[in-house]
C-alpha cells in the first residue's frame, strides 16, 4: 500500500510538471484577456477535483451509515479534507483572477458565491468531526452531513445562479465557454488529471494516517 | 489588455503554497504517528513479564483448618 | 403503537410543555421586538432604504429567531436526562424526528407571524393584500428550515460547543432556502403573482423534500447513543 501511495505521489508530481509546461509553454496568449487567462489552468481543475471529492464523501457516507464500515468513514473524512483544500485553491485563484479582470478582489457573481457557500458547508463538516469527542458518533454524524451536502450543492448552485442572473446581466467571466480553442481545453484537462492524481495521493495518504491513529494508537 | 503577469504568478504561487502546506501537514503527521507507533512497539518488547507475587504463598489445602 | 401516533405524541408533548411554560415563545416574541429596534437603528431613518430592504430584513428576523428557537429543540430532553429515553424507543426513530419537526414548525410559524405583524406596524407597511402568497412562501421556507434545523439540533445537542456549531452548520446549508425566500417575498410584496415566482417555489419544495427525506432516513443514526 505504501508503495502504491508513493507511486501515486510521483505520478502526481510528474503530472503537475507537465501541466505547468502546458500552461505556460504550449498554450498561446489568449486574445481577449491576455496572459492573465492562464490562471484558468489551475482555477477550473481545482473545483472539478473538489466536487469529485465531495461526491466521494457522499458515497462513503452512505456506505458508512449502511454498513458501519470504519474504512468508509476514514475515506469520507480524507476526501472532505482534500475537497476543502482544492476548493480553497479555487476560491483564492478566482479572487486573484477577478482583480485585474473585474477590477475588484471580490464579487458576488454566481460561481464565486456558490463555491464559497459549498466551501463553508464542508468546513462545517470538518469542524463537526473535530468537535465531537466520541469517534464513533463523530463518524455517524459526519456521514449525515456528508449525505446532506451533496444534493445541497446542487440547490446552492441553482439558487445562487437564479439570484444573480434573473433581472441582472450574466457574469462577465465565462471561463468554460464552448468556443474555447482545443489547445486551451487540453491544458485544462491535463491539469485536471494532474490535480486528480494529487488529490488521490492526498486521500490515500490521509486514509492510511487515520487508520494508524485508530488502530495502532489507543 | 495588459498582461498582468504579477497576478498570474500570484495565483500559481497561492496554489503551490496551499497544496504544499497540506502535503507538508500530511508528511509531518505521518512522521509523528510512525514515531509514536515505533515507541509503543518498542516499549511492548522491552516490558518485563508481569511480576510474580512477592513470596510463595502456601497452597490453600495446606493450611490448617480454622477452629 | 403506530408510526403516526408516535410522531403525534412527540409533537403533542412539545406543544403541551411549551403551552404550559411559554418560556421559549415569550423569549422569542421579545427577541423579535428587539430585532425590530436593531434594524431600525442600524438602517437609520431613511424609510425608502428600509422598505427596499424589507424582504431581506424579514427573513433575517426569521433566521435569527429560528436559530434561537431551534437550538433549543432538544433542550428539554437534554436537561431532564431524557436523551437515553429517546435512544431506547423501540421501532423506527424517524417518527420522533417528524414529531420534533412538527413542533419546531409550529413554534417558528407562530414567531414568524408575530415578526410579520410587528414589521407591518412598526415600519408602516401594508402587508394585508399580499398575505396569502406571502403565507405560502414563508410556509415552504419554514418547513425546510425546521427540517434541517431539527436534524442539526439533535446532532449538536450533545456537543461541547453546541451554541457555536449549530449556526455554523445550519446557515450555509440553508442558503438556498434563504435566497428563494427573500427573492420570492420581494416579488410578492412588489405585487407579482405566484406564477412569477413559481421557480423559487419549486426550489423551496424540492429543498423541503430533500431535507425531510434525509432527516427521516438518517435519524436512527442520530439517536444511537
Amino acid at each position: 500500500m505504501s508503495r502504491l501511495i508513493r507511486v501515486l505521489g510521483w505520478l502526481a508530481a510528474l503530472g503537475l510538471l507537465a501541466g505547468l509546461v502546458m500552461a505556460f509553454g504550449v498554450t498561446p496568449r489568449e486574445v481577449t484577456q491576455g496572459n492573465v487567462q492562464r490562471i484558468m489552468y489551475v482555477h477550473v481543475p481545482a473545483v472539478w477535483v473538489a466536487y469529485v471529492a465531495f461526491a466521494v464523501v457522499f458515497v462513503a457516507s452512505v456506505a458508512h451509515l449502511l454498513r458501519r464500515s470504519a474504512g468508509a468513514d476514514r475515506l469520507a473524512h480524507a476526501a472532505a479534507e482534500a475537497g476543502v483544500v482544492f476548493l480553497g485553491v479555487n476560491i483564492a485563484t478566482g479572487s486573484i483572477w477577478g482583480k485585474p479582470t473585474w477590477g475588484t478582489w471580490w464579487t458576488w457573481d454566481a460561481r464565486l458565491t456558490s463555491v464559497s457557500v459549498v466551501f463553508l458547508i464542508y468546513v462545517g463538516y470538518l469542524l463537526l468531526r473535530r468537535m465531537i469527542d466520541d469517534r464513533e458518533r463523530a463518524g455517524r454524524y459526519a456521514a449525515i452531513l456528508g449525505i446532506l451536502g451533496a444534493p445541497n450543492i446542487y440547490l446552492v448552485h441553482v439558487s445562487v445562479y437564479w439570484w444573480r442572473t434573473l433581472h441582472q446581466p450574466p457574469s462577465l467571466l465565462k471561463a468554460g465557454s464552448a468556443t474555447m480553442p482545443p489547445v486551451l481545453w487540453a491544458a485544462v484537462l491535463l491539469n485536471f488529471a494532474a490535480f486528480a492524481l494529487l488529490s488521490a495521493y492526498f486521500v490515500a495518504k490521509r486514509t492510511r494516517l487515520l487508520r494508524w491513529e485508530q488502530e495502532a494508537l489507543p | 489588455m495588459p498582461d498582468n503577469w504579477g497576478f498570474v504568478i500570484a495565483a500559481y504561487a497561492v496554489t503551490a503554497l496551499v497544496l504544499g502546506a497540506y502535503w507538508r501537514r500530511l508528511t509531518r503527521l505521518e512522521r509523528n504517528l510512525a514515531a509514536r507507533i515505533e515507541m509503543i512497539n518498542r516499549s511492548r518488547e522491552t516490558l518485563p513479564s508481569p511480576p510474580k507475587p512477592g513470596h510463595p504463598r502456601p497452597k490453600p489445602a495446606s493450611r490448617p483448618p480454622l477452629p | 403503537m403506530s408510526y403516526p401516533r408516535r410522531a403525534w405524541i412527540v409533537l403533542w408533548k412539545d406543544v403541551l410543555s411549551e403551552r404550559r411554560s411559554k418560556e421559549t415563545l415569550n423569549a422569542l416574541f421579545f427577541f423579535a421586538l428587539l430585532l425590530l429596534f436593531v434594524f431600525q437603528f442600524s438602517l437609520g431613518a431613511d424609510r425608502e432604504r428600509l422598505v427596499a430592504a424589507l424582504p431581506g430584513l424579514l427573513w433575517l428576523g426569521f433566521v435569527l429567531s429560528g436559530l434561537l428557537g431551534l437550538g433549543r429543540a432538544f433542550l428539554g430532553e437534554r436537561e431532564n436526562d431524557c436523551w437515553e429515553g429517546l435512544v431506547v424507543v423501540p421501532g423506527d426513530k424517524s417518527a420522533i424526528y417528524l414529531g420534533k419537526v412538527g413542533g419546531s414548525l409550529l413554534l417558528m410559524l407562530v414567531v414568524e407571524a408575530v415578526v410579520l405583524a410587528l414589521f407591518g406596524i412598526f415600519f408602516n407597511v401594508d402587508l394585508a393584500p399580499h398575505l396569502a402568497p406571502l403565507a405560502l412562501v414563508i410556509g415552504l421556507g419554514t418547513v425546510g428550515f425546521a427540517a434541517v434545523g431539527t436534524l442539526f439540533a439533535a446532532m449538536t445537542a450533545q456537543v461541547r460547543a453546541r451554541e457555536l456549531l449549530f449556526p455554523v452548520l445550519l446557515l450555509p446549508v440553508l442558503v438556498p432556502v434563504l435566497l428563494a425566500g427573500v427573492k420570492a417575498t420581494e416579488a410578492v410584496l412588489g405585487g407579482e403573482t405566484l406564477g412569477a415566482v413559481a421557480h423559487w417555489l419549486r426550489l423551496l419544495a424540492a429543498a423541503d423534500v430533500i431535507y425531510l427525506t434525509v432527516g427521516v432516513l438518517t435519524f436512527d443514526a442520530v439517536l444511537e447513543g
